[in-house]
C-alpha cells in the first residue's frame, strides 16, 4: 500500500496525509529492506501538501489547462519489479497507478476519505514540500 | 460464463418444473456442475471482512469458488450500518465489493442463519475451508447501575437505528432534551455528535432513515458532551472526524481548559498523527467559536460513568454520575486511576460508545470470551483445520476499513499458502453451495442471491429520488424479501 513512497513525482505532491500510523509491516519498502526511514519526514511541522480534491475531479491531465509537463514515476510493486510510467504534473498518484495496472487499494475511490491509499515521503524529498493544509 | 446464464435462464422458464426445484438449479445447482474441479470456500459474514477475504481468494486461483453467507437479504455490513450517512465517499468502497459479488466465482447468500439455519460443521463438510467474517454484533455494556433505564442507549443502537438496521428500527430515542451526554471518545462517538448537532439540511438529503431525519428535525438536543476515561493525549478519534466537529455549522466547542493542563508542553515529543490531533484539539479549545451559536459540543475527559441517574419517578435517565480520575503513566498505555471524586450531569441522553463486542456463533467454534475474538494465529483458527477467521472477530472491534482490508488479505494469503502447502485436501470434492442450498430448502430457508440484493437496491435508490435523498433503505426484512424474490 506505501508503494507511492516510490514514486518519484515533482511540485505537487496528490495525496494528503490522511490518518498516518506507519505501519511497517505492510510496507513493501520494509518488506524488501528498502526502506530508507521515510519516518524521519514526520517529524518536519509546517510542510505544504495540495490536496487533491480539485485533481481528482478533473480528468486525468487531459484538460488543456493542465500543466503538461511530463514526470517520469517508477512504481516498485510488493515483489520488487520496476513499473516504470509516464505522468502529468497534477495527476493523482492512485489513478495513475490503476491507468497502468498497478495493484493498490482504495476503498473511498480516492476521495481521500478511508486511508486506504496513503503515502509516505522520503524526508529529504518531504522537505521540498510545500506546508500541508488544515482543510 | 456466457452458457451458465443462458443454462440459468432457460432453466429458469421451463414450465412444468415446479418453482422449488427451478430455483435449485438456477441457485445451486448449475453453477456447482461448472466449476466441480476447483477449491471451494465459505465465508461467513457479508461485510467488509467478507468481501475483501473473498475478493484475495477470488483473485489468487483461477479455479476457487467462493461462497458468502450474510444473515441479513442485504450485504457490506457496517459500510451499510455503521458509516455514517454524512460519509458517503466511505461507502465507495461498495463498488470495489459489488464486482466480487458479481464475479463469476463468487455467490452471495443472504438471508442465511449461520448458527441457527445451517452449522459450522456442514459448513465445514460441504467446503474445503470455512472463513469466520461474522464482526462483532455486540456490544461492552458500561455495567454501572441505572444502564438499563429509558433514554439510555449503545452506539451501536443508536448508529443502527439512523442508518436503517432493521433490528433497531423501533428505537424511537427521545430527543427532547437540551443534553446528550455520549461515553467513549472513539470515531463512533464523533459519528454520534455530529449527527446529534448537524443541521438538517447537511442530512436531508444522505441515505439517513426518513424517521430518524424527522426525529433530528424535532430534536432539542442543544448540547453533546463526549466524555473520556483519560486524557487528550489518549483519545481515539481520527483527525477527520475531530475536523468536522470543529467545523459543524451553528456550532461552538465548550472545553475545560482544566483538562488540557501540561498539554501544550507535551506536544513537541508527539509522533506527527497524535501532534496534528492535539493540535486541533487546542485550537478548538482557544478559539471555542461563534458566541451566537444555538448549540454546543465538548469532550470531558479523565472522567468514567458510575451510575446512570434516574428522575424522582425513577422512569427515566435523568442524569449521569461520573468519577474523576487521574492518569498514571503517559501516551497510550497511560491508565485512568480513581481520585474518589463524583461530579453530575443532568442529561436525558445517554449514549454509551464504548466498543463492540464479538459473540460465539456455534458451539463448535472455539471462542475466547474475555477477549470476545475466535481465538487464532494470524486467521488459523486454534485447533481447528479448514477453519480461518478475518476482520473484527479475528482482530477485536477496533480498526477502519483499511484495517481490515489488510487483514481481510493475511489471511487470504493464509488460507492459499495452506491450500499449496497441501495442508487443506483439496483432492477430495466438496458440494459447495448446492448442499448447502439443498439443506436450507429441507428447512425452509431460502437465500437471497446477489442479483436479488440488487433488485432491493433498486428499490431503495427509487425510493430515494422521490424523497431527495441517496437511497430509502428498507427498514423491513420481510418488505427486502418480497422485492429480493418478486
Amino acid at each position: 500500500m506505501a508503494a507511492s513512497a516510490a514514486v518519484r513525482s515533482a511540485v505537487s505532491l496528490t495525496q494528503r496525509f490522511v490518518r498516518v500510523s506507519p505501519d511497517c509491516s505492510i510496507c513493501p519498502l520494509y518488506r524488501l529492506n528498502a526502506c530508507t526511514g521515510a519516518i524521519d519526514g514526520f517529524t518536519a511541522p509546517n510542510r505544504r501538501l495540495r490536496t487533491s480534491i480539485g485533481v481528482c475531479q478533473s480528468a486525468d491531465s487531459s484538460s488543456p489547462e493542465e500543466d503538461e509537463r511530463v514526470v517520469n514515476v517508477v512504481f516498485i510493486d510488493r515483489s520488487g519489479q520496476r513499473i516504470p510510467v509516464e505522468a502529468r504534473v497534477g495527476d493523482n498518484a492512485l489513478h495513475l497507478a490503476h491507468k497502468h495496472g498497478i495493484e493498490l487499494e482504495g476503498a473511498c475511490e480516492a476521495s481521500l476519505a478511508c486511508s486506504t491509499c496513503h503515502v509516505y515521503v522520503s524526508s529529504k524529498h518531504y522537505e521540498k514540500l510545500p506546508e500541508p493544509e488544515e482543510r | 460464463m456466457k452458457m451458465i446464464n443462458l443454462m440459468r435462464g432457460s432453466v429458469m422458464k421451463i414450465h412444468g418444473l415446479s418453482s422449488a426445484s427451478r430455483r435449485l438449479a438456477a441457485e445451486g445447482g448449475v453453477r456447482g456442475l461448472s466449476s466441480s474441479s476447483g477449491p471451494r470456500v465459505c465465508i461467513v459474514g457479508g461485510g467488509p471482512a467478507g468481501f475483501y477475504t473473498a475478493q484475495q481468494l477470488l483473485k489468487a486461483r483461477q479455479n476457487t469458488a467462493v461462497d458468502i453467507y450474510e444473515r441479513l437479504p442485504v450485504p457490506f455490513g457496517l459500510v451499510r450500518f455503521g458509516v455514517a450517512p454524512d460519509h458517503p465517499e466511505v461507502k465507495n468502497v461498495i463498488n470495489t465489493f459489488t464486482q466480487t459479488g458479481q464475479h463469476e466465482r463468487c455467490s452471495f447468500h443472504g438471508n442465511v442463519n449461520v448458527g441457527k439455519d445451517v452449522t459450522i460443521d456442514e459448513l465445514r463438510q460441504a467446503y474445503h475451508a470455512v472463513v469466520l467474517s461474522y464482526g462483532a454484533e455486540g456490544n461492552r455494556s458500561m455495567g454501572i447501575p441505572g444502564e438499563g433505564l429509558p433514554g439510555v442507549f449503545s452506539a451501536k443502537d443508536f448508529v443502527g437505528w439512523y442508518n436503517g438496521l432493521p433490528s433497531n428500527k423501533e428505537l424511537h430515542p427521545d430527543l427532547s432534551f437540551e443534553t446528550a451526554v455520549i461515553l467513549g471518545q472513539g470515531n463512533v462517538a464523533l459519528d454520534v455528535a455530529r449527527i446529534l448537532l448537524a443541521p438538517v439540511e447537511m442530512l436531508k438529503e444522505t441515505d439517513i432513515t426518513q424517521n430518524a431525519l424527522e426525529a433530528l428535525a424535532g430534536s432539542k438536543v442543544r448540547r453533546v458532551l463526549i466524555v473520556g476515561r483519560r486524557g487528550p493525549l489518549q483519545i481515539a478519534c481520527t483527525i477527520k472526524e475531530l475536523r468536522e466537529m470543529v467545523n459543524l455549522p451553528n456550532t461552538r466547542a465548550d472545553m475545560l481548559p482544566a483538562d488540557f493542563e501540561g498539554i501544550a508542553e507535551a506536544l513537541k515529543d508527539l509522533p506527527r498523527p497524535r501532534k496534528r490531533l492535539t493540535e486541533l484539539m487546542m485550537k478548538a479549545v482557544k478559539e471555542g467559536g461563534d458566541d451566537k451559536a444555538e448549540k454546543c459540543w465538548g469532550f470531558r475527559f479523565f472522567r468514567s460513568p458510575v451510575e446512570v441517574l434516574a428522575g424522582a419517578d425513577g422512569k427515566r435517565a435523568t442524569g449521569i454520575r461520573l468519577a474523576l480520575n487521574k492518569l498514571e503513566g503517559s501516551g497510550e498505555s497511560a491508565r485512568a486511576e480513581v481520585t474518589g471524586q463524583l461530579e453530575d450531569v443532568d442529561c436525558g441522553l445517554i449514549i454509551s460508545s464504548i466498543g463492540y463486542k464479538s459473540i460465539p456463533i456455534d458451539p463448535a467454534v472455539p471462542f475466547d470470551p474475555r477477549r470476545a475474538i475466535v481465538p487464532n494465529e494470524m486467521g488459523r483458527v486454534q485447533d481447528t483445520a479448514g477453519l480461518y477467521c478475518s476482520g473484527w472477530v479475528k482482530r477485536g472491534p477496533t480498526g477502519v476499513i483499511a484495517t481490515t482490508m489488510n487483514d481481510s488479505f493475511d489471511t487470504a494469503r493464509v488460507l492459499i499458502q495452506d491450500m499449496e502447502a497441501g495442508k487443506l485436501d483439496l483432492s477430495v470434492n466438496k458440494p459447495g453451495a448446492q448442499a448447502i442450498t439443498a439443506l436450507l430448502q429441507t428447512r425452509g430457508v431460502r437465500a437471497v442471491l446477489f442479483s436479488q440484493w440488487e433488485k432491493i437496491n433498486a428499490a431503495e435508490e427509487k425510493r430515494g429520488k422521490s424523497l431527495g435523498k441517496a437511497r430509502e433503505k428498507l427498514l423491513d426484512v420481510d418488505e427486502m424479501l418480497k422485492i429480493a424474490w418478486s
